[in-house]
């Protein structure tokens, strides 16, 4: 049998070769450079902000006039945050980050990148990208701060507080009523009483409504199938139903359509981390946490109804049925969006 | 190699080329755990070196190149998957994954091993066997706790041992 200490240890960068045509770039790159340069400065040159004005200027008229773009601000919890709303025909807003490259310009923290702006003229830059942001003007900035999260799908600021040295912003599922929105984009003002060095993102993954159970940041990741199947959930392995309630999920699926009611599914996979998923149902539609004990990600989800479908291609465990969650009010380009609760056997 | 830099920061095209040469193959390495296929690992080190380039003045601590170098290049091989994700269907993915194996066969025992780990994991083996960072480097360069990597490791590599010993019974 092999040794996997052996093979990992005897792991030397000399034995890597890199394949032809990565090497060539990386050679026609590093002997290119100031030819490079001078095209990316062309590039940068053509898409400087006079250039800008027009662009921008057009895709405005376009989406005024198509009715594509709207603005909700919220009120969650007193913190006054703003979400952008994208409509899913609206893909134009795709390619933002083509002249605002936020992936390099923001920090990440628990998967959520996000940036803390203290002065006007940085704020203003965002702004250009952005409008439908939280509205600050120069005055605001002498007793606040603006925060700027690429947040999950269905999530808000639930909670901003503080200790000595960092700043604490959590991060919950939103119920929102309008399903047909993309706010993943949150942005809010904060008071300078919270501002510190260090600012820490967290998740939390519980939504309303499944209070009767314990708490899934409670949960460790080495919780056994035994304290699952006696803790009364329904609970599968590698796909297969292990715990005593067979029918749970087909009968929460059926009693949901009519009562308020909630589930949790323990999921174990030999090849994957434990993962426990919430979902609650609230007058017909459904409201989902996707949870994973072993690195705390957490996926939010929201649907209008779950249906059982017959798996096409069987896949490591030969599962036959696959439980999907539909937003029939969201579409993508492949359809109505779906997001998989879990497949069994 | 802080010589190099040192020059590098003065437009020195030549020391900058050197930089690169004595790190490649660690970008290559850990662009290739991030990302599927030829055309994106190379896009990504393209960008890596042109934006290391273009902005090696910010960098402060002359000691720190590598680090910073593998640090654009994450974010950039993030940036690539977040845009790859939206158009390429998961049967893709995966025989994109399989494509890359065969084409380097060097260090097809490694790869083949890795491959059903997480992308995480592999980036973290990567860092640790190959290039020798210490757990706390990593620590730093990814933004996680210690700890963190630390049972990581511990955890992929029992993933790996249940793997060949899984091969091991079907043998």
């Amino acid at each position: 049998m092999k040794d996997i200490d052996k093979i990992l240890n005897g792991l030397d960068l000399k034995n890597v070769d890199i394949p032809e045509e990565i090497e060539n770039k990386i050679n026609y790159t590093i002997n290119h450079l100031n030819n490079k340069k001078t095209n990316k400065n062309k590039f940068d040159e053509y898409f400087n902000v006079k250039r800008l004005v027009p662009i921008l200027a057009s895709i405005a008229v376009i989406i005024f006039t198509t009715g594509v773009y709207a603005t909700i601000i919220k009120n969650t919890k007193n913190i006054e945050q703003k979400e952008g709303t994208i409509d899913q025909n609206a893909t134009i807003f795709d390619n933002r980050d083509e002249y605002y490259d936020w992936v390099h310009d923001m920090d990440c923290d628990d998967n959520i990148y996000y940036k803390k702006i203290t002065n006007y003229s940085e704020y203003l830059k965002i702004k250009k990208v952005w409008n439908d942001i939280v509205q600050m003007n120069e005055n605001d900035f002498e007793e606040n701060f603006f925060l700027i999260l690429m947040s999950k799908e269905n999530t808000c600021i639930s909670k901003i507080y503080c200790n000595e040295n960092t700043t604490f912003v959590e991060i919950s599922y939103n119920n929102i009523e309008n399903y047909n929105v993309d706010n993943s984009r949150l942005t809010t003002k904060v008071s300078n009483e919270h501002n510190r060095e260090n600012l820490d993102i967290k998740i939390n993954p519980n939504i309303d409504g499944s209070s009767e159970y314990k708490k899934l940041e409670d949960f460790e990741k080495n919780y056994s199938k035994e304290d699952a199947i006696s803790d009364g959930y329904f609970v599968l392995s590698d796909c297969e139903i292990i715990s005593n309630n067979k029918d749970l999920l087909d009968k929460f699926i059926e009693n949901s359509k009519t009562i308020d009611s909630s589930i949790r599914i323990i999921i174990y996979s030999t090849y994957s981390d434990l993962k426990i998923c919430d979902i609650v149902s609230k007058n017909g539609s459904y409201q989902m946490s996707l949870y994973c004990p072993e690195n705390g990600i957490t996926t939010f989800a929201t649907g209008n109804k779950i249906i059982k479908s017959a798996v096409k291609y069987q896949g490591f465990f030969n599962e036959k049925w696959s439980y999907l969650l539909i937003d029939e009010g969201k579409w993508n380009k492949y359809g109505t969006e779906e997001t998989i609760i879990c497949a069994i056997k | 190699m802080e010589k190099l830099v040192v020059k590098a920061k003065e437009k020195d095209e030549n020391a900058f080329s050197e930089l690169i040469k004595l790190i490649d193959k660690e970008l290559y390495l850990i662009a290739r755990t991030k990302l599927n296929n030829n055309e994106d690992i190379g896009d990504a080190i393209q960008e890596t070196i042109l934006k290391g380039y273009k902005n090696i003045k910010k960098l402060k601590n002359n000691s720190a190149f590598k680090s910073w170098m593998i640090k654009i290049l994450i974010n950039e091989c993030n940036s690539i998957y977040r845009k790859k994700e939206n158009t390429v269907s998961y049967e893709e993915k995966e025989m994109e994954a399989y494509i890359s194996i065969e084409e380097n066969n060097k260090d097809l025992e490694f790869e083949i091993l890795i491959k059903d780990l997480n992308n995480e994991e592999k980036l973290i083996l990567t860092m640790f066997y190959y290039s020798k960072y210490t757990t706390k480097e990593i620590s730093k360069i990814l933004k996680i706790k210690e700890n963190t990597v630390k049972s990581k490791i511990l955890r992929a590599k029992e993933k790996l041992r249940k793997k060949v010993m899984k091969e091991g019974e079907m043998i």
